[in-house]
């Protein structure tokens, strides 16, 4: 029988916002002290802006494009819309250069579209959340709601700021 | 409805789960939906501990019916590593070293909270009525329309720097373990939430958006670690916040209570806690990929 080989490299793509980037960051360095090597695609509009140099990652440049302040939720919304062919382009080019040796991508939660690029590429893929599991399944709560019977029911409640304000400021990083 | 529990949820209600105040409601929730749709993934690695909150994991991995590694937190997993993206301030160390023990209110609001000018004069006043020293993170930018604090009326920003000590980025987990610092006014981000409780500071909670209320929640009511200013930032009620937390019983028994979270959040990385057996089974999985 063939002897399966290894696969020791982690494709790790962090949300380019600081609270995020840097938990991933230590996830990093967790999976490098098992033995694991992390790559780390980033935009090269959309990244956060590091003076610190994190020895053990490779990070590679991906093209994008700046984002219109559209809000937190567009801006969101159309990250992930401008990153996702790069990052598939990237992944392809990844599993042709190494010979097929990617372990897995671990992307944060509010990176969706890498969820879909690994169907479509058939990669093992790990969902990272920054936040709390109360958030998560509130989310999940969330994302089951009728819009319309909600906003009735919760007529009169002040409605409660959500993602950062400042994701405003993925527009000028 | 509003005020209805989320099932299995307590204290949360309809009303506190966290949506958008910015445009229509449907983006968002499709939004919602783009997150939590986990299709192909193995599993889900969170930076959170058993401790804190089993029964959102419990539900969480009822609901997606994958594994869930709950690892966190993941700053103390590898203490050597330091990480710091922003030019941190030390000289706020030397200041510290001057104060009395317990006795600083340690301000920050993480990298992306915006604060109004009127939001920051109320908190100067309030800090300075309070009688309280604190370390004061500003960054650039942070309030609307100005560097730092010469947006302040001059005698007030004059009395602000006898009394406290400004910085535009401080090096938190340093601050937060030193002894002089008594409680942590904080947006209650979720990375600031774990260092806090892992130095043993109990918070004053002033989050901004819905992560953050969550977090203030759980922080007052679940854990009882903290304590929340709501509504429009009023100085009297920064200053009674100061006072119950610095000086009065209830900010004993709240450091009591978050010396004993702090002790269970270390138990859980080290060997055969609940964090540390999380990240091996995670390697395991990662292996057999």
């Amino acid at each position: 029988m063939e002897k399966r080989v290894e696969k020791r490299r982690i494709v790790l793509v962090p949300l380019p916002l600081l609270g995020h980037f840097t938990p991933m960051m230590q996830l990093g360095q967790a999976l490098i002290l098992k033995g694991f090597s992390i790559i780390v695609p980033q935009g090269e509009f959309n990244r956060v802006n590091s003076s610190q140099k994190f020895p053990g990652f490779q990070f590679i440049t991906i093209p994008d494009s700046e984002l219109e302040a559209n809000g937190p939720v567009g801006s969101l919304t159309q990250l992930n819309k401008i990153m996702e062919a790069s990052f598939k382009d990237c992944i392809r080019q990844l599993l042709k250069q190494q010979g097929n040796d990617i372990a897995c991508i671990i992307y944060d939660e509010f990176m969706y579209f890498c969820g879909a690029v690994a169907e479509e590429l058939k990669l093992p893929n790990f969902i990272f959340s920054t936040q709390t599991a109360t958030h998560k399944v509130c989310c999940n709560v969330l994302s089951k709601l009728n819009a319309k019977k909600y906003l009735i029911d919760m007529e009169g409640i002040q409605k409660l700021a959500y993602y950062p304000l400042c994701l405003l400021s993925l527009c000028s990083t | 409805m509003q005020n209805k529990v989320v099932e299995n949820m307590h204290p949360l209600r309809y009303k506190d789960l966290p949506t958008a105040t910015f445009g229509e409601l449907e983006p968002f929730l499709e939004l919602c939906r783009d997150v939590v749709n986990k299709r192909t993934a193995s599993a889900v690695i969170i930076n959170t501990v058993t401790c804190l909150e089993s029964s959102s994991l419990t539900r969480l991995q009822q609901e997606l019916q994958i594994p869930v590694y709950p690892l966190g937190p993941l700053h103390i997993t590898d203490s050597s590593t330091g990480f710091t993206v922003l030019q941190e301030d030390r000289s706020c160390v030397e200041w510290l070293n001057k104060q009395k023990p317990r006795s600083v209110i340690y301000i920050s609001l993480g990298s992306m909270v915006l604060m109004e000018t009127k939001e920051m004069l109320e908190m100067a006043w309030g800090m300075l009525n309070s009688n309280q020293p604190f370390l004061w993170v500003i960054r650039p930018g942070s309030v609307s329309g100005s560097e730092g604090i010469e947006s302040l009326p001059e005698e007030v920003s004059k009395m602000v720097l006898e009394k406290g000590y400004i910085v535009k980025w401080a090096p938190q987990i340093e601050v937060l373990g030193h002894p002089s610092v008594g409680g942590f006014w904080s947006h209650c981000g979720w990375n600031s939430t774990l260092e806090s409780i892992v130095e043993g500071v109990p918070m004053i909670c002033r989050p901004y958006q819905g992560e953050q209320m969550l977090n203030a929640i759980y922080l007052e009511s679940v854990w009882r670690i903290g304590i929340q200013v709501g509504g429009e930032l009023e100085r009297g009620a920064v200053e009674r916040a100061v006072k119950r937390l610095i000086v009065d019983k209830e900010g004993a028994s709240m450091r009591e209570r978050t010396l004993v979270l702090k002790e269970k959040l270390k138990a859980s990385i080290r060997g055969g806690g609940s964090s540390c057996n999380a990240l091996d089974e995670l390697v395991k999985h990662l292996k057999t990929e």
